[in-house]
């Protein structure tokens, strides 16, 4: 009975995740899957297969398809932990359970199972085929057997990945509420037997010959390589190819304990705050200190600007963003991936070549307003049917969407000012190509968002928790909006601007050609944006 | 023989008390009515009975077992209808009393029929596979009463049961409730509608504050504050300012 309730939880998320909206059928959503997993699926193919001809062309060594799965196993782990977080924060605090489940005679265990392994399903919806696409050329030139192997590796990736995500979403979500002493104990032990885990590993990758020299060829001396399960599915893998059991051995038992002692963990924690979590945060009203009447220079100066109805429209959106856990935690997110593509970095950034150095300050420039404008493209959804008190009230369209706009511009200038400087400081750049990237970035920054805040108003979707992108979270906006959104800003700013990056490193061309790219995003985040002003006026809820 | 027993019943939100120390006592088999103004505590209260919210203090007996102790036995043996109608919007109707009784462990061959016994009786058969994001809010209601009462609970805790309902389903959740007590089992319904709880609960609670104010039969009600109908009791019980003198601002 046991196994059936955890069947009937995960069958239940199934069904929501595939249900979008109110139509009756699925097209839209199986759709849209198809075409992310195509499209992404192309991608990794086009990568693998590049790196395979260039192996047996021998262009490239052998190893080098390793190290192309070392670099795509850890951009899958932190793509899919950074989404997968979102969709268990979703999924474990949807407020119908509080009324529907709760009651009901079954464990917080069944509950819980249900979800964690629906979250990890999620996951495969989306990789399963691009990592077959992956695979399949790997196998052309490393063989079947170690090919299979290395899938297998990938999937425990995504098995590890879910069971952070998950004690990540836990914990974001106890935030909200001050843990019991007991709590607090167990996460103290969780995240101790977690890294004790690497310790471990760390330590016995010290001791176990013949792997030093296999870490060398990797370049994997620097020990914050440990901290991910990628390291360890790409050594098995590479261990394999040279048959040396002994050196595969080590680094599956390793991703073996580090999956399923992660997710072990994860488990025990969601179980004990599950409850909590629904019926502290949900139901329990959360006394706030009262903000009112708080108005000071900066603000001032942005309410002259705005005007009262379009700073009103401001001030409830920060209020909104700061007691909403899902949208603070986009937010937060978007903070630590950027600070997780520094980290890596530090020990080696003085003596980092210049041109790569320009390359990832290039792209921390871009990934900022391109994340941030992902958040933006929700904010006419999440206002949900209190939507029609702004419509009902003496507003104008442009007010409302300068309101929105004006906030999520504060954000992404604020993290751009402060997260390129820092990078200026542990890297080798000029002030001339701080300033000059900054620049761009911020000019980028205004278009993107302009042009976000035309999609939100184009394809809201104003119900509460919806299949997304990726997986079953709150949305705010259609899937073809988001597919639009991508396309575009990936087609006209990011695209064309990691080409400059590119070519300005190796070709050294001047970083400045990058002010192209961000002038022509600045224009069409103007006209889009003076779009979405007449849009907003014709915008109804459902 | 009690079907629930409520032992200095307390909950705190933070540092707001919202149930006080509530004593009850429900005999099986009555419809007992939980009244009064908003913000009271009668949602928690039903929460906390339920097994939905953990009491800050005190505790209480449903159907025999303790909601602190024993919340998963306690749970086997009741029904819940939340106040407002909550529901997985894009289940059908079907789907959701499927998996609401799989839950509550009704074997497969039985739990088609008792699925379609409730299409019939809330007369939602005709809609019983669309997606519930499309019913209208007496639809729903009727849905979450269906899932409530599907495993023949001991207990229903009906919150607002009639809210959003027109005259003729309103009529059928009170037959429903009067039928249920006489099968024995107990229903517990809070309630903003003075003649609903006048005609058809046996005993009535009034609760404000937090604190139940008076328990009783209507006769002990009406012999206690000397009123005749129960609105007046209520108001009489519930203080407050007059309405008259409220007016004024207008």
């Amino acid at each position: 009975m046991r196994r059936r309730i955890v069947w009937e939880i995960i069958s239940l998320e199934f069904r929501l995740f595939f249900r979008s909206g109110y139509r009756q059928n699925q097209a839209a959503t199986i759709v849209t899957l198809i075409f992310f997993n195509a499209s992404f699926g192309i991608w990794m193919s086009l990568g693998s297969i590049g790196v395979s001809l260039a192996v047996q062309a021998g262009v490239l060594t052998v190893e080098s398809i390793f190290n192309f799965l070392l670099l795509v196993f850890n951009g899958l782990l932190i793509l899919l932990l950074l989404f997968n977080t979102l969709s268990f924060l979703a999924i474990c605090s949807r407020e119908e359970d509080v009324e529907l489940l709760v009651p009901l005679p079954v464990t917080t265990a069944e509950v819980v199972a249900g979800k964690m392994v629906w979250n990890f399903l999620v996951i495969l919806f989306y990789v399963f085929i691009p990592l077959c696409g992956l695979m399949a050329p790997v196998g052309l030139v490393l063989g079947v057997g170690v090919a299979s192997a290395a899938f297998a590796a990938a999937i425990l990736v995504l098995v590890a990945s879910s069971g952070l995500a998950g004690l990540l979403g836990s914990l974001s979500l106890r935030l909200f509420k001050p843990a019991k002493m007991r709590e607090r104990l167990l996460v103290i032990v969780s995240i101790s037997s977690i890294l004790g885990i690497f310790i471990f590993q760390f330590a016995f990758s010290r001791v176990f010959s013949g792997l030093p020299d296999l870490l060398r060829h990797f370049s994997l001396e620097n020990p914050l390589w440990y901290i991910s399960p990628a390291t360890w599915a790409a050594l098995f893998s590479w261990g394999l190819y040279r048959g040396a059991v002994t050196y595969a051995i080590m680094p599956i038992v390793g991703l073996l304990a580090m999956a399923f002692g992660i997710c072990f963990f994860s488990f025990k924690y969601a179980v004990k705050t599950y409850y909590s979590i629904l019926t502290e945060v949900r139901v329990a009203p959360r006394l706030l200190t009262p903000s009112a009447g708080r108005v000071g220079y900066p603000l001032s100066f942005l309410r002259s600007v705005l005007g009262d109805a379009g700073y009103s429209i401001f001030l409830n959106e920060v209020r909104m963003t700061r007691r909403d856990m899902y949208r603070l935690m986009q937010i937060v997110m978007l903070i630590v991936v950027v600070a997780v593509m520094f980290i890596p970095h530090v020990s080696s950034a003085p003596s980092m070549p210049l041109q790569a150095s320009g390359f990832l300050l290039g792209m921390t420039g871009l990934l900022i307003p391109f994340m941030v404008g992902t958040i933006a493209i929700q904010c006419f959804g999440f206002e949900g049917d209190a939507f029609q008190l702004l419509k009902s009230a003496p507003v104008r369209g442009k007010q409302i969407v300068l309101g929105k706009f004006a906030f999520y511009l504060i954000v992404s200038v604020v993290e751009l000012v402060i997260f390129l400087p820092a990078l200026s400081v542990i890297l080798p750049i000029s002030p001339a190509s701080l300033l000059t990237v900054l620049f761009s970035s911020i000019l980028g920054c205004i278009g993107v968002l302009g042009f976000s805040m035309y999609i939100g108003v184009s394809w809201p979707d104003f119900e509460k928790v919806v299949t997304g992108l990726f997986g079953s979270q709150r949305r705010g906006v259609s899937m073809l909006g988001t597919l639009v959104y991508i396309v575009v800003v990936m087609l006209i700013y990011f695209g064309p601007n990691i080409a400059v990056f590119a070519a300005s490193s190796f070709l050294n061309l001047p970083i400045a050609l990058t002010l192209i790219p961000a002038t022509i995003m600045l224009a069409i985040g103007f006209v889009a944006l003076g779009a979405s002003f007449k849009k907003v006026e014709e915008l109804e809820v459902a | 023989m009690y079907a629930i027993q409520t032992f200095n019943l307390t909950r705190y939100y933070g540092s707001t008390l919202a149930v006080d120390h509530i004593n009850l006592n429900v005999e099986e088999g009555v419809l007992f009515g939980f009244l009064g103004p908003n913000g009271a505590g009668k949602t928690t209260t039903i929460k906390m009975l339920s097994c939905i919210l953990r009491p800050t203090e005190g505790s209480a007996r449903v159907a025999g077992y303790n909601i602190v102790e024993n919340p998963l036995e306690v749970k086997k043996l009741i029904g819940y209808s939340p106040e407002y109608p909550v529901l997985y919007e894009r289940l059908t109707a079907r789907e959701f009393l499927d998996m609401t009784a799989l839950l509550h462990g009704i074997p497969d061959g039985e739990r088609e029929e008792r699925v379609i016994e409730m299409l019939e009786l809330f007369d939602l058969k005709r809609e019983a596979d669309q997606r519930l994001a499309g019913f209208s809010k007496g639809m729903k209601r009727k849905v979450n009463l269906a899932a409530a009462i599907i495993h023949r609970p001991k207990v229903v805790f009906l919150d607002e049961p009639t809210m959003g309902l027109d005259a003729r389903s309103a009529r059928l959740v009170k037959e429903i409730m009067m039928e249920l007590c006489r099968k024995g089992s107990t229903v517990f319904m809070s309630t903003h509608v003075m003649e609903i709880a006048e005609k058809t609960c046996e005993r009535i609670a009034i609760i404000n504050e937090g604190v139940v104010v008076a328990e009783g039969t209507m006769e002990d009600l009406q012999a206690r504050v000397h009123e005749k109908t129960l609105e007046d009791i209520f108001l009489t019980l519930t203080g407050g300012p007059e309405v008259k003198e409220l007016t004024k601002y207008l």
